[in-house]
């Protein structure tokens, strides 16, 4: 990591005593100015909160330069604030669970458009849709589709499955604080939102809660992906100290070396995909090649067990979430279509009306 | 003028006797519009009419004289009315400004001058604030990006949006080019400079098209507010690396770049993603809208010119002066001077006797458009 250079430190200094420290962490002035002002206001609601409770009954608030000095140290913010926001909800973070990710946000709002904008869902005409979240953590995939569509459907269920009893605590506490701030409807109770734990590796637990003959409209899933060599040389000190390694790193698996670790979730995501029959599939990437990786682990099962998947996209980073036409190539390797630009983030499957859904911008590709 | 003022009575006395009838919530609200100007044109035919009987009674011989002091009296107060009523109904004729009830955004940037512009942008900045916080305006700060130096904060380009009523009505005369001329802090020989600010005034849309707005909702191609979400290119700014779960910023930037008229708003203030981008789109619809409705201004100003020698002002020319050695500040186009400078920049009364000279200048100035084109539509007719 280059050194900050002594202008940029002197710069910010003379902007508040406080800024180096923040720059520090985030290495880029605007952000560190940003993230003082996100402080300062956090502080405040503090203070206006301690206004109307007994004070013997609260502990001392943090002062603004301590705050500071902890995120110095590479704290996430999102840890010392205690929450992201995501999509029009405000998600809980809490250490031991990964921090939603603004890429995430960006193809799962995709998503949900695409969704809306889909005929007889924009109509009112689909009754129920069921959803599969696998690898959930804070639950913020599966929460913002629900949030997104449960006005145009009147039955949408998210299954929400994670081997972390901490993740799903934090999710209903989430569930609750956007309740309360009326994001969240406060109807939704454990038959719409019903977050199990079990863990995605272990076939017997998986087969426990997601029964044999059930089925599913839509599986997303943002599992953990990052390969043993990618840790150490791609992720930042932040996310590498201060956030949970399962959550970013696949357990070992004997006989899988160098990339190949980042990608032993996918293969249990597409063989429970085969059995609950999902409409859409949507699995979050670390790049295009393990993107193009999955896709040919795709073609392989359908090599075996026939043809299920009809349309194929990778979306990349940057990419219209309105679900607008972007710049699109086509991968004749693996039949699939690539959207955007940036980094390979998403590798989406969709059948039957699926395709519809997401198919509004790339007809072409028939 | 009157021939306009007659037709408009006569449609609201069409309407009212249709409304007794069957009442319908869109013939209420015109025939409200229209009300206030037939109600003006009744005082203005009575005060007329007063003239006439009065002027009648000083021309009779048979009347004495008692009669004709107490009638000399009556008619020059009647006069007075008379004009104030033709003045109010000369200023009721002009078309009320279509987003004159809307919310505005104000947007200050420095010109030329360097560091200086940039401080006096600041200062602006505080004197909107503080006016808009003695006028009862709620104004929160939508963007600002601004650094220190030289002993005050220099302002790159702040975004101002001020809610309340007929916001943009207000302060819509306040668009155009800032001059200063003062000793600046950046200056270290005592020299007075002269520098520059710009201001922009543009209509806020709401996020969601309303009635109140009639024609102009979103999904119209036809309004001025109508962006084509093809046209609009996102952007999630992010410092490029791995991404995804490699890295956990707190970076929301988005920005917006509507592609045919390559206008470019970025937003990075919120932690929200999706708020960033909603205040993005809120922008761009307000820059776009203005532009449209400013190129058709425009060559609606190129007709009226070809008539009358009235210039539109446009964001080239300065509009006022703030001179610090003299403690002034002169309006260049109402022509009105204020040597209470201090007062002024604290956004106090003194701006405000500014604003209505400038607003009563414009109404002036819209009048003889107005009639410019009356005149126009006569020749053409001839």
């Amino acid at each position: 990591m280059p050194r900050l250079p002594t202008s940029l430190i002197r710069k910010a200094y003379s902007y508040s005593p406080l800024l180096p420290l923040l720059l520090k962490a985030t290495r880029d002035l605007a952000l560190a100015k940003n993230e003082l002002r996100w402080l300062q206001e956090h502080i405040s609601s503090i203070h206006r909160l301690r206004k109307c409770t007994p004070k013997q009954y609260l502990p001392k608030p943090p002062t603004l330069s301590q705050l500071c000095r902890i995120r110095s140290t590479g704290e996430p913010l999102q840890y010392i604030l205690g929450s992201q926001p995501f999509g029009d909800l405000e998600i809980l973070c809490r250490k031991g669970i990964l921090i939603p990710r603004p890429e995430t946000e960006v193809y799962t709002t995709r998503l949900s458009n695409l969704l809306l904008r889909h005929g007889s869902i924009g109509n009112g005409n689909v009754e129920s849709l069921q959803i599969l979240d696998l690898c959930a953590g804070t639950g913020c995939i599966g929460l913002s589709l629900y949030a997104a569509l449960h006005r145009q459907i009147p039955d949408v269920r998210v299954r929400a499955i994670d081997f972390n009893p901490q993740a799903r605590n934090l999710a209903w506490k989430t569930v609750k604080l956007n309740q309360h701030l009326g994001r969240l409807s406060p109807s939704l109770s454990k038959s719409q939102f019903d977050y199990v734990l079990a863990d995605l590796l272990n076939n017997e637990e998986i087969a426990a809660v997601v029964q044999s003959d059930a089925t599913f409209n839509i599986v997303v899933s943002n599992p953990p992906y990052i390969s043993i060599p990618a840790f150490s040389r791609d992720t930042s000190r932040s996310a590498r100290i201060f956030e949970p390694s399962n959550a970013l790193v696949p357990p070992d698996s004997v006989g899988i070396t160098g990339e190949r670790t980042g990608d032993l979730f996918y293969d249990h995501i597409l063989r429970l995909s085969w059995r609950a029959r999902p409409q859409i599939v949507c699995m979050e990437v670390a790049d295009l090649e393990q993107a193009l990786r999955v896709m040919r682990a795709v073609k392989d099962m359908e090599a075996i067990d026939g043809s299920l998947w009809e349309a194929k996209q990778i979306w990349r980073d940057e990419i219209d979430v309105q679900g607008n036409e972007c710049s699109t190539e086509w991968n004749a390797d693996v039949n699939a279509a690539i959207i955007g630009e940036g980094s390979g983030r998403a590798v989406v499957l969709a059948r039957s009306w699926g395709v519809d859904v997401i198919k509004h911008d790339t007809a072409a590709f028939g | 003028m009157l021939e306009r003022a007659r037709v408009i009575a006569k449609d609201h006395a069409i309407l009212s006797t249709e409304l007794e009838a069957n009442y319908s919530p869109k013939l209420a609200k015109k025939a409200g519009e229209l009300s206030e100007t037939a109600n003006l044109l009744k005082a203005w035919e009575k005060a007329q009419e007063s003239i006439t009987a009065l002027e009648g009674i000083l021309v009779d011989k048979s009347s004495d004289r008692e009669l004709k002091d107490l009638a000399t009296e009556e008619l020059s107060e009647s006069k007075t009315v008379f004009q104030d009523a033709a003045m109010k109904l000369r200023a009721s004729l002009l078309p009320k400004h279509p987003f004159a009830g809307l919310p505005c955004l104000l947007e200050v940037r420095p010109g030329a001058g360097g560091d200086e512009a940039a401080i006096f942008a600041g200062d602006l900045l505080r004197m909107y604030q503080a006016f808009c916080k003695r006028s009862g305006l709620r104004a929160s700060l939508l963007k600002l990006d601004s650094s220190d130096g030289h002993g005050a904060e220099q302002v790159q380009e702040a975004i101002l949006e001020v809610e309340g009523e007929n916001a943009y009505d207000i302060l819509r005369c306040e668009a155009g080019i800032h001059r200063v001329q003062r000793v600046p802090a950046t200056e270290k020989q005592g020299r007075v400079h002269t520098s520059a600010v710009s201001v922009l005034v543009l209509p806020s849309f709401p996020e969601n098209p309303t009635e109140t707005l009639g024609t102009a909702s979103f999904d119209n191609p036809e309004s001025d507010y109508y962006i084509d979400p093809k046209d609009v290119r996102t952007d999630v700014m992010r410092a490029r690396g791995a991404g995804g779960q490699h890295v956990n910023t707190t970076d929301s930037a988005v920005r917006l770049t509507h592609i045919p008229t390559n206008t470019v708003v970025a937003v990075q203030d919120g932690r929200s993603q999706h708020k960033n981008r909603a205040k993005a789109w809120q922008i761009l619809r307000s820059r776009i809208a203005q532009a449209r409705r400013e190129a058709r201004e425009e060559e609606l100003a190129q007709m009226r010119l070809s008539v009358v020698g009235v210039a539109k002002m446009g964001r080239g020319d300065k509009i006022r002066t703030y001179n610090w050695g003299q403690a002034r500040v002169t309006d260049h186009r109402s022509g009105i001077t204020v040597h209470n400078l201090d007062d002024v920049m604290a956004g106090g009364e003194n701006i405000d006797s500014i604003m209505q000279s400038v607003r009563a200048w414009m109404v002036e100035r819209d009048l003889e458009a107005l009639t410019a084109d009356e005149q126009l539509e006569k020749k053409k007719s001839i």
